[in-house]
């Protein structure tokens, strides 16, 4: 395998475990929170469509992904409304708000399914720095690098004392309740920034990844991201490994085919969740042994 | 008085009625399609088939379009809402709505139904397929002439006789322009997913393609070529706008002719259940926006070759034929019968990764 063929791999990698890592990030933070919000896909979706619309619009990188931004936290709203007001069931109303953002995003994106943008183009590194490997692993587009500065945000965040008042709220939101604290609008906030990750990653699918409009542009990510935060038990690291472990076997079952392994591609097709699930169930064995990788206890219940 | 009122609606409507119906009255046909026509693709293609026909007939016939009738339930509850409004002829599209078709068929005998690329058919479902593989051969011929890695990449959905059928003629078309030409394969089990099929593309460049081709739905295949630099070869629809450089050629399907003789036939009252097969005799595959950086000789070679497919004097699968184990699968001067190419489930040599 020639340095060019790992290179190449390499910046597949990243970019295909980018989305899951953004996506993962908004579901850790508003689980923390004790909110259950499975409506990733239909935010993503509408975060993609709203970016690629604005893109064509107005031709700016930045205006797109603040639009891509902007709808999944206008989504998310949709969810926090009924959910935290209502208490109506989180399950339901994420899935009927996948449902919705589906529809409208094929519903906007559908008359303009033959356009295409100019995709978002990669900074260059300095030329000192130019082996292939080291290339590969820097050489991005921007939303790549916030995509990493958002991981080392939340993880700093989850280590501060602040954070401990989110996870009140998730564990027994009665409690922070009686020491004071807003419950109803931390988890707003914690599910806010969750639509705005999943419109980032939308706007990332849509302005770097295929700079098309296809209905299928999602393709899944939002459930799988789902999985990942699970199996991850809510920590940014574990996540940042199976985005990476669940990229890698997507792209080398590709490979592997491509060289001409006589495999069933079937197989082949199914690896990437095999294999994820089985390094993050190993990874998650002590789970309930330390209380830090417990599940908040409240998650998806109506705090009433 | 009310009564009376209602009496004299009631037989005005009567008389409409009547009337309308001595009147020549236009032939109901409906088209049903699983994704949206805006997607491209499959459905675009069948879409275009569909004006061409309005265009044909004009007053004769009323055409319905029906979008994202995804297989299962809806096709089934869709085919039973359309036989209920009488229309007489129903188009189903996708391969997936063969079943719903069979089930319903039976209980609307007096309607016809035609089926696109499905293998079941009953005394009022008719089936018809384009014979994409000779348009696939002649563009695999360019394809193979304009590669200069000799190999070509080839990002495939899933391991079925149709998608096999292609992967072979594009690689026999190559191989008759330079017998070296491998033609490198992957499947990434899906129609529709624009990132999986950008991801293919970009391996198969790197692994040293200059020339790629699809059976998937997105332009993303496009889009990359673009990118990278290499020549692309377009399937279904004219796909040229999505790399102005880079498209060499689109293979596409042209259903109009195919729609028009179907319901020339309804409407003369000679419709019958039938299997068919049509392609470059009706030009229902062929050759658009070829680039002009193809040599002119090229150009009339294939047309030659396209003559004779026409006039059915050139057969694509003719002996020797080996397969990719080695396999003589066709003698000198054999040739397949179309029973043997719709179930087909072997590859050709010169083909690497066939499931």
């Amino acid at each position: 395998m020639d340095i060019y063929l790992i290179e190449a791999m390499i910046t597949a990698v990243i970019r295909s475990a980018t989305p899951l890592l953004l996506l993962g990030l908004g579901i850790i933070i508003s689980e923390r929170a004790g909110i259950l919000n499975l409506g990733q896909e239909g935010m993503l979706t509408c975060g993609a469509v709203a970016s690629f619309l604005t893109m064509l619009a107005t031709g700016s990188f930045p205006i797109s992904i603040l639009a891509a931004v902007a709808a999944g936290m206008i989504l998310s709203s949709v969810f926090i409304t009924p959910v935290l007001i209502l208490h109506t069931n989180q399950v339901a109303t994420g899935l009927a708000l996948t449902i919705l953002g589906l529809g409208i995003a094929a519903l906007a994106g559908n008359p303009y399914a033959g356009e295409t943008i100019t995709a978002y183009q990669v900074i260059s590194l300095p030329e000192f720095m130019s082996s292939p490997i080291l290339r590969a692993i820097l050489e991005h587009d921007p939303i790549v690098y916030l995509s990493w500065i958002i991981a080392i945000g939340v993880t700093f965040f989850l280590r501060s004392s602040s954070s401990s008042i989110l996870i009140a709220c998730g564990h027994a939101p009665r409690v922070a309740t009686i020491l004071g604290h807003n419950v109803i609008k931390i988890q707003a906030l914690a599910t806010l920034f969750g639509g705005a990750m999943a419109g980032l990653a939308g706007a990332y699918l849509a302005l770097s990844f295929t700079p098309i409009w296809s209905e299928s542009i999602g393709a899944g990510r939002g459930w799988i991201a789902l999985a990942l935060v699970v199996f991850a038990s809510r920590q940014v690291g574990r996540l940042l490994l199976g985005a990476i472990i669940f990229g890698s076997t997507d792209i080398l079952q590709l490979l592997l085919q491509a060289i001409g392994l006589s495999m069933s591609s079937h197989i082949l097709a199914a690896s990437p969740y095999l294999v994820t699930i089985a390094a993050l169930v190993l990874l998650s064995r002590q789970n309930n042994l330390n209380p830090k990788l417990r599940e908040p206890r409240s998650l998806g219940q109506p705090n009433i | 008085m009310i009564k009376k009122k209602y009496k004299y609606l009631l037989v005005l409507i009567l008389i409409g009625y009547v009337a309308q119906s001595i009147s020549q009255e236009p032939l109901k046909v409906a088209f049903l399609y699983q994704h949206p026509v805006n997607a491209g693709g499959w459905s675009l293609s069948h879409e275009q088939g569909r004006l061409d026909a309005e265009n044909e007939f004009g007053d004769k016939i009323i055409t319905i379009a029906l979008e994202g009738i995804q297989p299962g339930p809806d096709t089934r509850r869709t085919l039973i809402n359309l036989a209920r409004e009488n229309y007489e002829l129903i188009f189903a599209t996708s391969f997936g709505h063969m079943n719903s078709v069979m089930k319903v068929a039976r209980s609307f005998p007096q309607i016809s139904f035609q089926h696109a690329s499905g293998y079941k058919t009953a005394n009022n479902v008719g089936t018809y397929q384009i014979r994409a593989m000779q348009g696939r051969y002649l563009a695999g011929k360019i394809a193979g002439h304009m590669s200069t890695s000799k190999k070509i990449g080839y990002v495939a959905s899933f391991p079925i006789p149709e998608v096999i059928r292609g992967i072979n003629a594009f690689t026999l078309g190559a191989q008759a322009a330079n017998p070296d030409v491998t033609i490198q394969a992957i499947w990434i089990n899906s129609w529709m997913n624009a990132a999986k099929e950008r991801e293919a593309t970009e391996l198969l460049i790197n692994l040293g393609a200059d020339v790629i081709t699809h059976h998937t739905e997105t332009p993303a295949l496009m889009v990359a070529a673009e990118e990278a630099g290499v020549w692309a070869v377009g399937y279904q629809y004219d796909r040229s706008q999505f790399a102005p450089n880079s498209h060499l050629v689109t293979i596409e399907h042209n259903w109009g002719p195919i729609y028009n003789s179907i319901i020339r036939d309804k409407l003369e009252g000679n419709w019958k259940s039938e299997s068919l097969w049509f392609g470059v005799d009706l030009d229902a595959t062929r050759l658009v926006s070829i680039s002009p950086k193809v040599p002119s000789s090229i150009l009339s070679d294939i047309e030659e070759i396209r003559t004779q497919m026409a006039n059915k004097t050139f057969n694509i699968f003719k002996g020797p034929i080996i397969d990719i184990e080695g396999k003589t699968r066709l003698g000198r001067d054999q040739t397949l019968k179309d029973e043997d190419l719709i179930g087909m489930e072997w590859f050709v040599k010169g083909v690497i990764n066939a499931d």
